[in-house]
Formats: structure tokens, sequence, C-alpha cells
């Protein structure tokens, strides 16, 4: 096939290990996801939504399937690859913000970047400007906000300027009016052309998303796009994108 | 579920955990056992010397007469002690004193070391307990059970094993024929037993009151999050 | 108005818990001397015990310095009554010295593993954090084993600074602390102090072996569900 899509996942399946039984996260799950899409994923707790971030994410392997983001087949690659593969292309933001709690807000900005002979300072400081925190370079995470927080982890995911950015359960952890801030921001990235992917509870996080998916035991509801030139390959029944 | 699993207590806890934790807390018992094996080592080597001390000379030295009739270990690799004079002997006392006292010293940053990962790594299992209701006092309660427990453990286990295997191995790697080491027969009394038991429970249920006091002071609600 | 107030304490206390102020830029060494720092009680049981163990194999490196310079060229003169205890204590220290190195040497390394894995547990969240924002196992494990060396060598600093300063007084002491026995000379060698750094960085090659291995096996996205 010529056209690719941006992100693809192919017929993956995942099971865990709990306790004594095995939970299927994933059941044969095929998406395919353009470049410059902002797609939400919904679900109940244990859905898979997690599992596919970090299936994307290069975190986790697939049982059997592949997962194909960029033209590059991570499921393929060790785990040294994956892990220079997401500093490179993927900013990661968490639900628990997952900030270094002994380094101040520029500094945990910096922080994928810190094994590199240059560290870009000045690109760092832009950007917690950027998320609207110029004033709060040198606190540590202990004195700000949950949102404040999540806004230095969303300056942290675009310190190497990636293409993808994956959420999960970004607004999980905050309340409901810096959560619509930080929407916002995450709209304004993908204006500027990145590809987010969100899992997320939170309905008007999802309704701000220009395409919806909904997950349960691992496999695809629904899919639904927002906007005129949504992704017509995510509903499962049409299949455009879709190997069958 | 038996009938003897009804009573619940911070002992059956402790037991509990140990058990379900095997590879940890066997590091940890050979861990704190090896040092408690070390200050045995030292102090026996003492005990030994003091009582020859005494023996030829009633006023050699001011550890007279705390020494009763004692039970040697070491039987074979007993070496003509007199061949050392008695000054030299004190020369000896002295070093080990000094030896014994920071070995005691280590074993207490070591234990503190060992009983604070066991704390650590049950930061959640603390978050739980006290969501349910335990008091941190109550909490506190079966970490020191827990401690003394592998206290106990590892005195028995340094005393039956570790000292002998440290002997015996340097026995046999010295090897020398005029005896070395042995010119001092270690020699370990129940009095020193005591001592030495007593000292290891102490530093134990210490070590490990210092190690759970922090994480015990942090709200349940932060330990049931991940460690942020 | 309350806000300006807030944000004016708030930036307060964010001075006082950074109070190197903030570097321009973010590097592995200022990040790990940070952790080292924050974990600072910690640090310095660790390092307490190192340097503790290290004053050790110095005291009894020094011993066996003073009987070996006693006894170097004097060897064609007719031995006094002293110099033959001395030799006789010279043989039974020659021993003492190798089993008490060793023993010192296995306890360094138990304290670095035992160290190294709180780091490596308490941490887990962050260091699987650092995985998933693109660091690689090598580069984390780096952090890790960097911070614990740092800690091994303030431990041998501290214990050769120690050595300094108590070596010398007890060669004074050593007579009167048990109101007998030889002068036995106590002669501050300087190798012993090459020797115990070099012990002091092995021990710790040797003991981050086990914690870098859990880094590398773990799965930085299995710790962040197990969290999440």
């Amino acid at each position: 096939m010529p056209d690719r899509p941006f992100i693809e996942t192919i017929d993956v399946v995942k099971t865990y290990k709990v306790g004594s039984s095995m939970v299927t996260a994933l059941d044969h799950f095929s998406i395919g996801i353009e470049e410059g899409e902002m797609v939400a994923i919904m679900g109940p707790s244990g859905s898979g939504k997690t599992s596919l971030l970090n299936m994307i994410g290069g975190l986790d392997r697939p049982d059997s399937g592949a997962v194909r983001v960029k033209e590059v087949e991570i499921n393929r690659l060790g785990e040294e690859q994956r892990a220079r593969f997401r500093k490179n292309n993927i900013g990661f933001i968490f639900q628990f913000f997952n900030l270094i709690p002994s380094l101040t807000a520029i500094e945990n900005v910096l922080v994928p970047v810190m094994f590199e002979r240059e560290t870009p300072v000045k690109r760092a400081g832009e950007l917690l400007e950027r998320v609207g925190l110029g004033d709060r370079f040198d606190h540590l995470p202990g004195m700000l906000s949950g949102g404040e927080r999540q806004r230095v982890a969303i300056a942290r995911a675009l310190i190497n300027d990636p293409m993808l950015i994956l959420a999960d359960e970004p607004t999980g952890n905050i309340d409901s009016e810096t959560a619509r801030e930080i929407v916002s921001l995450f709209r304004e990235l993908n204006d500027e052309g990145k590809t987010l992917i969100l899992a997320t509870h939170d309905r008007i996080v999802a309704g701000r998303a220009k395409v919806m998916i909904k997950i349960r035991d691992g496999r695809m509801v629904r899919g639904k796009a927002h906007s005129r030139d949504g992704m017509r390959s995510l509903s499962p029944d049409k299949g455009g994108g879709v190997p069958e | 579920m038996n009938e003897t699993d009804r009573s619940f207590n911070s002992a059956t806890y402790a037991l509990s955990h140990i058990r379900h934790d095997l590879f940890r807390s066997i590091t940890t018992v050979v861990t704190i056992s090896l040092t408690i094996a070390f200050i045995l080592l030292t102090t026996s080597l003492l005990f030994g010397l003091v009582n020859e001390i005494s023996e030829t000379d009633e006023k050699a030295s001011i550890l007279d007469g705390m020494i009763p009739g004692s039970v040697s270990m070491f039987e074979e690799f007993r070496i003509d002690g007199s061949q050392l004079s008695k000054e030299s002997k004190a020369s000896l006392v002295n070093y080990l004193l000094v030896t014994s006292v920071l070995v005691i010293m280590v074993a207490f940053f070591i234990m503190f070391n060992t009983m604070s990962i066991s704390v650590q790594e049950r930061r959640g299992e603390i978050g739980v307990l006290r969501s349910v209701g335990f008091s941190s006092r109550e909490v506190m309660k079966i970490f020191l059970t827990e401690g003394g427990v592998i206290g106990m453990i590892s005195f028995l286990s340094a005393l039956f094993l570790g000292t002998p295997f440290i002997v015996n191995l340097a026995a046999y790697l010295i090897e020398r024929g005029d005896g070395g080491i042995f010119f001092v027969q270690p020699m370990i009394p129940l009095q020193l037993v005591a001592i030495i038991g007593a000292l290891t429970m102490l530093l134990t249920v210490f070590t490990t009151y210092l190690a759970a006091k922090k994480t015990l002071r942090v709200r349940p609600v932060e330990m049931l999050r991940p460690t942020r | 108005m309350r806000d300006r107030e807030n944000r004016l304490a708030t930036r307060k206390r964010a001075k006082k818990s950074a109070p190197w102020g903030t570097p321009k830029k973010l590097t592995p060494l200022g990040y790990m001397v940070r952790e080292v720092w924050r974990n600072r009680s910690r640090t310095f049981m660790s390092a307490a015990g190192i340097a503790s163990l290290a004053l050790l194999f110095i005291l009894f490196s020094s011993m066996e310095q003073g009987l070996d310079d006693h006894f170097r060229g004097e060897t064609e003169d007719v031995p006094t009554e002293e110099s033959i205890e001395l030799f006789k204590v010279k043989q039974v220290m020659d021993d003492w010295v190798y089993l008490i190195s060793a023993l010192c040497w296995t306890l360094m390394v138990l304290v670095i593993v035992n160290t190294a894995t709180i780091t490596v547990v308490e941490r887990k969240f962050e260091l699987a954090s650092l995985r998933a924002l693109g660091l690689s196992s090598v580069q984390v494990s780096f952090l890790v084993g960097s911070s614990m060396m740092l800690i091994v060598s303030f431990g041998i600093m501290a214990g050769i600074i120690a050595s300094v300063v108590i070596i010398p007084l007890l060669d004074i002491a050593n007579l009167s602390l048990l109101g007998g026995g030889l002068d036995l000379p106590l002669v501050y060698d300087p190798i012993s102090i090459v020797n115990t750094l070099l012990l002091g960085l092995g021990a710790g090659a040797l003991g981050l072996i086990p914690p870098l291995l859990m880094i590398i096996r773990s799965s930085p996205m299995e710790v962040l569900r197990d969290a999440g």
C-alpha cells in the first residue's frame, strides 16, 4: 500500500497475566491514524486504552500483530532502540505528571535531553513560557499546582519537537477548569500540526478532539469523526485503512 | 482458612510477610547475620584474650572477674596461648576493643539500611493498613515485631553458622604452622551470647523504628499514590 | 492580593529547597548530586557505614605497617625480650589483618548493594518515567550507578579523614587504655589510603551489579501501570 497511515496497529493482541488469570487488554485491535489528527480514546478503566497508548509509544510490545509509527515497525525494535525512538519522535504525558521532584520546572523540561552534549536551555524556557509558566522556572514540582505540573509535563513532552504526543488521562488529576485550559493547549498544538492521542474518561476533553474512539474489552466499539475531513478509516464497519 | 489462621496479630502478620517475601528476607538475614558474626568474632577473640590474661595474672586487666567459666567453641584450634606475654595480650585487647566498637557502629548503619528497604518496599501496604484504620502506632508495632523476628533469626544463624564458618574458613585459608589468629582462642561464653543477643535485638528494633518513623509520618493517601 | 502573597511564599519556599540556585543547564551529574542531597539522611547512614569500614581497614593496615617497620633492618641485632614479644604479636596481627580486611570488604559490598537497592526500589516510579521519556536503561543505570559511587567516595573520604585524626590518638592512648600492654607502634601508612580507595571503588562496582540488573530487567511500562 503506498499511502500508509501515520500510525497503524494491525491485528494487535495483548494479554496480561493478573494473578493466575489472563486478561485480554487488546483483542485483534486494528486502527489507522493520520498525521495531524487529534484522537480521543475513551473507554472504562481496563478497556485497553492505556495498553493501546503504550503499544503506540513503544513502551510495550504486542503478543501478535504489528504497530507501525512513521513507517517504523516499532514492535520489531529492541528495548534500547524503542527508547531512542520515543525520545526523538514521541512526547509522553501522564496522569500523575511523573515529574522529578528534586528538579525545578525548567530542569524537568530538560530531563529527556540531559545526556545530550548541548542542553537546549533556551528552548526549554520558551516552552515553559508557551505553556504559561514564564514565572515558574525555578519552582520545584512540590510547589506547583496540579495544572501547573501538567503544563511542565507538556513542555517536557515538547522538548524534542516530536510529531506525536501521547497523553494518558492527562486531566485525570486536575480540576475541570484547569483541564479545559490544558485541552485548549492540546488543540493549539494540534493546530500546529502535531498528532495527538489522548486516552481519557473525560467527555469534555474527548469532545474537543477531532476524532473519538470508544473501546471496551480491547475492541473498538465506535470510531467517530467530529471534523468534516474526519477519518473514514476509523469506523470498524467501513474498515478503510484497516487491512482485513 | 484453617483453625490456626483465625488469630491475627502483629506477630502473625510479620511472620506471614517474612514467608511471603522469602528471598528478600533471606538476603536481609544473611546481611545482618554477617555483621553480627563479625561482632561475635571480635568479641569472642576479646573474651578469649581477656580470659587468658586473667588466668595468668589476676591484676592484669580491668575486665577481670567478668568472665565466668566459659564454653569454648573452637577447642581444636587451641594453640598455647602462653606463648604471648600478658603485655602483648593486653595490647591486642586494646585493638580488639576499638575494632568491636567500630564493628558495632557498622552494624548499626547496615541494619538501618537493610530495614529501610523493607519499609520502603511496602509503602503501598502501609497506605492500605493506614486507610483501613490502623493507627501509625499499630503499623509501627508490626514493623518492630518483624524487625525483632529478623534480628532473632539473624543472631541465631550468626551464632551457630556464621561465626564458626568464618573462623573455620580463616583457619583453613591461613593454615600457618605457627597458628596465627589462633594464638588466641576465640571464646563464646553464655554471657557473651546474652550481651550480643541483647545488642542485636536492640539494634534491629531501634533501626527499624528509625527507618519506619519517617515513612509513617507520610499521609496514607500519599502512600497509595505512586511515590511522588 | 491573597494570590500574590501565596505566590511570594511559594517562591520563598522554593528558594529554601534549592540553596544552590538554579544552574543554567541540566546535566546528569547535577541531577545525581540533587538526588543524593534529597536523600541526605540515608546518604549519611550509608556513607557512615562505608566510612567506619574504611577506618577499620586503615587501622589494621597501620598496625601491620607499624610492626613491619619495627622489624625492618633490626634482624641482625640480638633480639630483646620486647622485640620477641612484638614479633609474636606481629604473627597474630598478620592473620587478623587479612581476616578483618576481608570481612570489611564483604560488608562494604553489602552496604552498597543495600543502599543501591533502596535507591532503585524507592525511585522505581521516577526511573520508569525517565525510561518512558526515552532515556535508555544504560543511561538510567549510569545515573543510579554514579550517584552510588558518589556516596561511596564520600564514605571513603570520611573514613580517611577520620583515620588521620583517630589513628595518632589511638597510638598515644594505646598504653593507657587498659592499663597495660606493649607499646605497639602504629604507623600511618599512605599506601593504605590508596588501597582503601581501590577496595571501596571495587566494592562499589561489585555491589552495583544486582540493583543495576534490577533496572535493566524491569519493564517501565509495568511499573507505570502498577502505579496508575
